[in-house]
């Protein structure tokens, strides 16, 4: 297999030199990608719109077959669905939690990945196996023996349960040794002349070349937390700790008949990640093709 | 080795020990307490008829509890289940993923946008989107259906029948998640030298043939790394389970993972579904083994 | 990131494994203070619709007329969940004193010695008259036992099965409203028409792992045509009435006057004016009422009746007192539950929130109530047809069966008969393993 994926411009490759076809044929093939670009945009993009759409319609108008497929801008939606949730608290949660555990990743990351990047000890490759083998455990298979560690903690239906079993990152680690692996010695050297500490190494020479992979492994921590369904669903039980998906999914089970308030929630409660989503698009891209080991479900 | 052993050098040289196994404690202690503990924690479980009230009533079985597993009809049909759920999103996703990426490659217009549009379900939380879906595919006031019954094609039960449940569940995966193969395949393919595409193309290549001859041998890494990445989370996918069907109608969406749910958290039979973990890791496992030698492969690739 | 902020973060990290205990919302132990005042926790599901606010006032009432006892609710969002919280609380060693559980959770708490039974209480000093008893609906003082004969449970949020329905359609079409099981077949098919839109019903047959109203429905039918699901101890469902309850099923459904769907299909297809009947229970009359916004007059009737007259299910949980509690925690928690009963209170809860009242003693108070809410009275009557789920151990499992039959019936026509005993001899080996 050809090793021939090295990036060489991460810009948008233009390749005007191409054989050019015909006029005639040029204008076929630029007929045909317009549609079928339009087609992806409306595959992709449409039930976001039909979200917004329900949310913004009577009822009546949702039951009917075929359905509106114009906005009539029923307001009352959102507000009866956010007088019917705690979703203040399940934003304010889901914020903490996630700031939390970026910040616990960032940390645990850059000092593990700095140790095994940069500095010499024993056991340092059985030690460095060690790590890499963690990520052989899938989390749906942890969620048994955890529940059980977690409720001998008695940290189950608290942050913690939410926050320290992901406080850890194989792929942040593995991520920042390889940036790490990538400084040059003359660097740490010529610190060490200056009777520079470590730590301080560490920080002024070595994580500001890290950058890039920093805004990865946060981007990516942070969205892997706010997505999250399957731990928190299983290890809260009350609304004063549960993130935005668990009571989304409760909304669901309580309020399940309600469409269009259903549907004003699901907008609400998206749209925080879309602006997100939106800001930092260049990282999210950038990022995605390095994030592959880091999202959690 | 150092010719230079003076008191001096070995004091500097415990410190940089004491230093990096201090760094590694945070991260170390994260793994060993909610990682590899409890992965031989479950698999202790897995021997036991676990009382999850009262753990002093759990009571030693052996491998019974694999082998009711094993002689059980669900436990082979939650595979059969998990397979096709497999074989509908991996091999179909990744073909897909590369073809819309080839396709973004070009000077399409508007193509950020489309590319944009394509990446935002993967960034947009499962439970919300799904319900965007279960709205959708609904039989009676659903889209999907209203769309067929314009086009005087023969409605669907959807998400309520046990032969589109499964096909239902598999397009919102593809929809959900096919943006971030989209995406690794577009940092892949910009990789390959546009001189070589180019000379294929000057040679009178078709499409199909540069596809065939150019990109595909040189993107058979990432394309291998992409067919295990979205293979693992494939197996552990439930969230889109529990929100569209909960593993119905009948047991047509009940896949492997959706089953250790119910077994552990609706019917607390801690013992069997601990068993049925152990099973799921051992294929997970093995998966990711293949991973961990793709991804060493692809290292220099950042 | 300056020096301060990684340092204070790796520390923090570092306190990971030692930071057991601080913090949390987990605190639900019940304590009591020598001053002879008790304090008790009752956790519950009553979260949604008009529930809550009617479960807080009962609550503040009774902490302000009882100033020795102080009754803290701990609430959670769903049956599921609650069932969850209870589960993890009793293993973790840190129950509540008392909740809300239905008969086969109270029968698997009380297999592992997590609760304790109330004979002493119900039948002490402190206890409830034999005219109380007797005037309990039959089937919800039944419904008080774990299989042995033990009474484990106090009643609480009590409720049966109606027929809703569009009475403007049904004048419309110069129908009466069916009073027999062969009545609603007939009267479901006139109405259901494919050009305009319109069925009899939807409902939700439920899943393997969790009964829905359809299920329940499966086992009224079973009733009415005069079947079982356990006779002497042993499921009993594939017998002839389960057989021809099947088929009214199966009927409906090949026909199109019934349609299957998930989050209470029923509801919203006779809100959206698409199905002219809902068979549920009276305490979604609220939710029906919402659903349909004052669109048509909706009705209400007692459920039809089979050969074997009226069959109906009991719904809704009663309370069970975990056995970690202190004996002045349990005779404050028993003091709660009997004052819930009361008459007065039993009637105020009813009236606000549609559950049933336990005790006929309540009716002279509601007769205002139900003079203008004459749905409750039909509730309210229907009682006396309506019987629990086995409180077995392995019900839990035992129930989805029925649900699995049903799906199997209707959506894959397998032939009713081979289905049934198939699911029967299931039903068994879950009960078998449960107990």
């Amino acid at each position: 297999m050809a090793p021939t994926t090295r990036q060489e411009d991460s810009g948008s490759p233009s390749p005007p030199t191409l054989k050019t076809p015909g006029r005639g044929a040029r204008r076929v093939r630029r007929a045909f990608q317009v549609v079928v670009a339009a087609v992806l945009l409306v595959l992709f993009l449409f039930p976001f719109y039909w979200v917004v759409i329900t949310s913004l319609n009577h009822t009546n108008q949702v039951l009917q077959f075929p359905p509106s497929f114009l906005p009539h801008w029923v307001f009352q939606n959102y507000a009866r669905a956010w007088s019917e949730a705690p979703w203040l608290r399940y934003f304010l949660n889901t914020i903490f939690i996630a700031l939390v555990t970026t910040l616990l990743v960032l940390v645990t990351s850059i000092l593990a990945g700095f140790a095994f990047g940069s500095l010499r000890f024993p056991g340092k490759n059985l030690i460095f196996a060690g790590f890499l083998s963690i990520m052989m455990v899938p989390y749906v298979v942890l969620i048994i023996p955890d529940y059980i560690v977690l409720k001998d903690l008695h940290w189950l239906n608290t942050y913690w349960a939410q926050i320290f079993p992901f406080a850890g990152s194989v792929f942040g680690i593995f991520l920042l040794r390889q940036f790490f692996l990538s400084l040059p010695l003359e660097l740490w050297e010529a610190a060490q002349i200056d009777g520079a500490s470590r730590f301080r190494f560490l920080r002024q020479v070595a994580l500001p070349s890290a950058r890039p992979a920093l805004v990865t492994i946060g981007i990516y921590t942070f969205l892997g937390t706010w997505n999250s369904f399957l731990w928190p669903f299983i290890m809260t039980s009350s609304p004063s700790v549960q993130p935005i998906e668990v009571g989304l999914s409760t909304f669901l089970g309580t309020n399940g008949t309600d469409w269009t308030g259903l549907s004003a929630a699901v907008v609400f409660t998206t749209l925080p990640v879309m602006v997100l989503f939106l800001l930092l698009q260049r990282e999210f891209m950038a990022g995605a093709s390095a994030a592959t080991g880091g999202v959690k479900g | 080795m150092s010719q230079n052993p003076s008191a001096q050098f070995v004091r500097r040289r415990m410190r940089e020990y004491f230093t990096a196994y201090l760094y590694l404690t945070p991260s170390g202690l994260v793994f060993l307490v909610f990682t590899l503990l409890p992965a031989l924690f479950v698999l202790y479980i897995s021997l036991f008829n676990w009382n999850f009230l009262n753990e002093s009533l759990s009571r030693w079985v052996g491998l019974g509890n694999y082998r009711d597993l094993v002689t059980s009809g669900q436990f082979w049909h939650s595979l059969l289940i998990t397979a096709y759920f497999l074989i509908g999103t991996v091999p179909v996703g990744v073909i897909l993923a590369l073809v819309i990426a080839m396709f973004l490659m070009d000077q399409v217009p508007g193509r950020a946008l489309v590319r944009l549009a394509v990446f935002a379900p993967y960034v947009t939380p499962v439970v919300a989107t799904s319900i965007i879906w279960l709205w959708i595919f609904n039989p009676e006031y659903g889209l999907l259906n209203a769309l067929l019954h314009l086009l005087h094609l023969p409605e669907l039960g959807w998400l309520q029948s046990p032969h589109w449940a499964l096909i239902g569940i598999i397009i919102f995966t593809l929809w959900h998640s096919l943006g971030f193969s989209v995406i690794i395949f577009l940092a892949g393919l910009s990789g390959i030298s546009t001189e070589l595409r180019e000379a294929s193309r000057i040679d009178g290549a078709t499409r199909l043939q540069e596809l065939r001859h150019v990109v595909w041998p040189l993107l058979s890494p990432i394309t291998l790394f992409v067919l295990v990445i979205s293979t693992i989370g494939a197996l552990q996918a439930f969230t889109q389970f529990y929100t569209m069907t909960a593993g119905g109608p009948l047991a047509s969406t009940t896949t492997t993972s959706y089953l250790l749910y119910t077994l552990a958290f609706i019917f607390y039979n801690t013992g069997h579904a601990a068993a049925l973990a152990v099973i799921l890791f051992l294929i997970i496992g093995g998966l990711t083994l293949v991973q961990m030698g793709v991804s060493r492969r692809r290292t220099f690739y950042q | 990131m300056n020096t301060k902020t990684v340092a204070v973060m790796a520390a923090a990290s570092l306190l990971t494994a030692g930071a057991a205990g601080c913090g949390g919302t987990q605190g639900s132990s019940a304590a009591s203070t020598s001053s002879g005042h008790v304090n008790i926790t009752f956790m519950e599901a009553m979260s949604s619709g008009t529930l809550a606010p009617a479960m807080e006032h009962l609550t503040s009432e009774f902490n302000r007329t009882h100033k020795n006892i102080t009754v803290t609710l701990e609430v959670q969002a769903s049956y599921s969940t609650l069932e969850a919280k209870e589960q993890a609380s009793i293993a973790a060693g840190n129950p509540p004193t008392i909740g809300q559980a239905y008969e086969d959770w109270a029968a698997t708490y009380a297999k592992s010695g997590a609760i304790v039974p109330l004979a002493s209480y119900v039948h002490g000093s402190n206890g409830v008259s034999s005219t109380y008893i007797s005037s309990m609906y039959k089937g919800v003082w039944k419904d008080q036992f774990l299989p042995g004969g033990k009474l484990y449970m106090w009643p609480f949020n009590k409720s049966d099965f109606v027929m809703y329905y569009n009475a403007n359609r049904l004048q419309q079409q110069h129908l009466a409203v069916p009073t027999t099981w062969t009545q609603f077949m007939s009267v479901t098919h006139s109405l259901t028409s494919s050009s305009h839109g319109t069925w009899g019903f939807s409902m939700d047959p439920g899943t393997s792992s969790s009964a829905a109203n359809g299920t329940y429905l499966y086992v009224a039918l079973l009733r009415a045509y005069g079947g079982n699901l356990m006779v002497n101890g042993r499921v009993a469902f594939a017998s002839q009435a389960g057989v021809r309850a099947m088929n009214v099923l199966k009927t409906m459904y090949d026909n199109g006057s019934m349609k299957l769907g998930t989050n209470y299909p029923g509801q919203t297809a006779l809100g959206a004016e698409h199905g002219a009947f809902d068979l549920s229970t009276i305490a979604s009359y609220y939710y029906n009422n919402e659903a349909i916004a004052g669109k048509f007059t909706m009705g209400v009737a007692a459920l039809p009746k089979g050969p074997a007259g009226e069959g109906n299910v009991l719904q809704g949980t009663n309370i069970v007192m975990f056995s970690k509690a202190t004996s002045a925690e349990r005779s404050a928690a028993w003091t709660f539950m009997k004052w819930l009963t009361e008459p007065q209170q039993t009637a105020y809860w009813a009236e606000h929130t549609g559950y049933l009242p336990v005790t006929t003693q309540a009716n002279p108070l509601m007769a205002t109530y139900f003079a203008s809410h004459p749905y409750q009275k039909i509730a309210a009557e229907s009682l006396q047809y309506a019987l629990p789920a086995p409180a077995e151990p392995g019900w839990t499992e035992g129930i989805g069966t029925i649900a699995t039959a049903i799906q199997e019936v209707l959506l894959q026509n397998k032939p009713v008969q081979q289905v049934l005993t198939q699911e029967q001899a299931a039903a068994q080996t879950y009960v078998n393993q449960g107990g």
